[in-house]
């Protein structure tokens, strides 16, 4: 079905359907005064989940720091932090155009109304936790940022995201350098990259939500907004990830069929996270039930968005 | 065949800086490079940045490039801190290439 086609079925006005055709016929769309508003909300629910959730990796990256084992760590992981309060900011700027405030939905917000992954509310307990999931997670972050970058109907945001994008590959490739490394350092950094990775790899699997058949068509794609579907970019992450993992040696929950020529996760799907203990429960769950335990979050949720607010990181940040 | 200066640069043609998405030779980061008869190579590295977070990242990407040089045996890449890297240093492609995703240099 077209975007046009679609539009009928959103409702058969005019100016929608003329927007559509827009978009449809490839036409980039700068000036927005020509938007609808419902191609405006689409764009703004997208820029405040995409703005908050800049920010809650500095409140999960934070936690990495006093993990790490040396000077060069502690610049990489800060490095980190400063490039992802630059992504914020940059969609920042662009969530300003829409008429929304940064700085209040940032600092003045109800903190239990971050948006985040709840992976990001759990504290980093070591070092190579932190590589395992920028190897593993930056690289599930990419392809819904690349998606935008390359497909989006909103010229300004696709343009935001061109800087955006080469960080983040950064991330990912500076994960995989180090894990690569642990896994052949020691057998005891070999052992603890298999435990990050028993917990992280769902998530990333995860990472997308609902499957294509229970999301319906949202006002995302009919805009085109994104173009790539959350099972194309569940794909495209798990042959991703399951390549960097078979050429470093590293096990992961995922084969690759002959027969459909494509990698399959080979855990429950979707499966629930003990927040308490840390670890998937591995049965397979439903989706609503997930969702619900999506939006409880971590169990960093809100103490760490309030400490956010307060503008207060602690002591040990300047401790060597 | 000698190993030239110039096989060294043209290695590191993809070698990319990951913060502006320009490889090292546009940036302006090569500085010193010896290489002896037995083809062992020394790369020094000038970085814009004393505290790049990828400075690791940048040396290993330097160095595998390096190794794939015909004849290449023990390859060293270190920063140069003895050189000073400044924005005159950049390519004009670098900079045209920067100014597509935002910096004006």
């Amino acid at each position: 079905m077209s975007n046009t086609q679609q539009a009928i079925q959103i409702g058969d006005k005019t100016a929608e359907k003329a927007l559509l055709e827009r978009i449809d016929s490839g036409e980039l769309i700068e000036d927005m005064a020509d938007m609808t508003p419902r191609y405006r909300a689409v764009l703004e629910r997208t820029l405040a989940i995409a703005a908050q959730g800049e920010v809650t990796v500095l409140t999960w990256a934070q936690t990495a720091f006093r993990t790490c084992p040396d000077l060069g760590a502690k610049i990489a992981v800060a490095g980190s932090i400063q490039d992802e309060v630059g992504h914020a900011h940059q969609q920042g700027m662009l969530w300003e155009r829409f008429g929304f405030d940064m700085q209040k939905q940032t600092f003045e917000v109800d903190p239990n109304s971050y948006w985040s992954l709840p992976i990001m509310e759990f504290p980093i307990s070591n070092y190579i936790e932190f590589v395992v999931a920028q190897a593993f997670l930056d690289r599930a972050g990419r392809y819904t940022t690349w998606d935008i970058e390359k497909h989006c109907s909103f010229a300004p945001y696709r343009r935001t995201l061109r800087k955006v994008n080469f960080e983040e590959a950064f991330h990912f490739r500076h994960g995989a350098m180090w894990t690569e490394y642990f896994m052949n350092f020691s057998e005891e950094t070999k052992q603890m990259v298999n435990e990050a990775v028993k917990w992280i790899f769902p998530w990333g699997y995860h990472w997308y939500g609902r499957p294509d058949h229970l999301k319906g068509h949202p006002d995302q794609l009919t805009y085109g907004v994104r173009k790539w579907t959350n099972d194309t970019m569940r794909r495209k992450w798990l042959k991703s990830a399951c390549l960097f993992a078979q050429r470093i040696g590293l096990e992961v929950p995922a084969h690759f069929d002959d027969e459909t020529q494509e990698w399959v996760f080979d855990e429950p799907f979707p499966m629930l996270f003990d927040r308490d203990n840390k670890e998937w429960i591995r049965e397979e769950s439903d989706w609503d039930t997930f969702i619900n335990e999506f939006k409880v979050g971590g169990p960093m949720r809100p103490a760490v968005y309030e400490r956010l607010q307060r503008e207060e990181w602690g002591n040990f940040l300047w401790q060597s | 065949m000698a190993i030239l200066k110039q096989d060294v640069i043209d290695s590191m043609r993809d070698v990319m800086d990951p913060h502006m998405n320009v490889n090292l030779n546009d940036m302006g980061m090569i500085g010193g490079v010896t290489i002896n008869a037995d083809g062992d190579i020394e790369v020094g590295l000038v970085f814009p940045c004393i505290g790049c977070p990828a400075m690791d990242l940048i040396k290993d990407d330097a160095e595998k490039a390096v190794r794939k040089i015909a004849g290449a045996r023990n390859v060293t890449v270190k920063a140069d801190w003895g050189k000073k890297w400044d924005r005159t240093m950049l390519s004009q492609e670098a900079r045209d290439n920067a100014k597509s995703h935002g910096y004006i240099i």
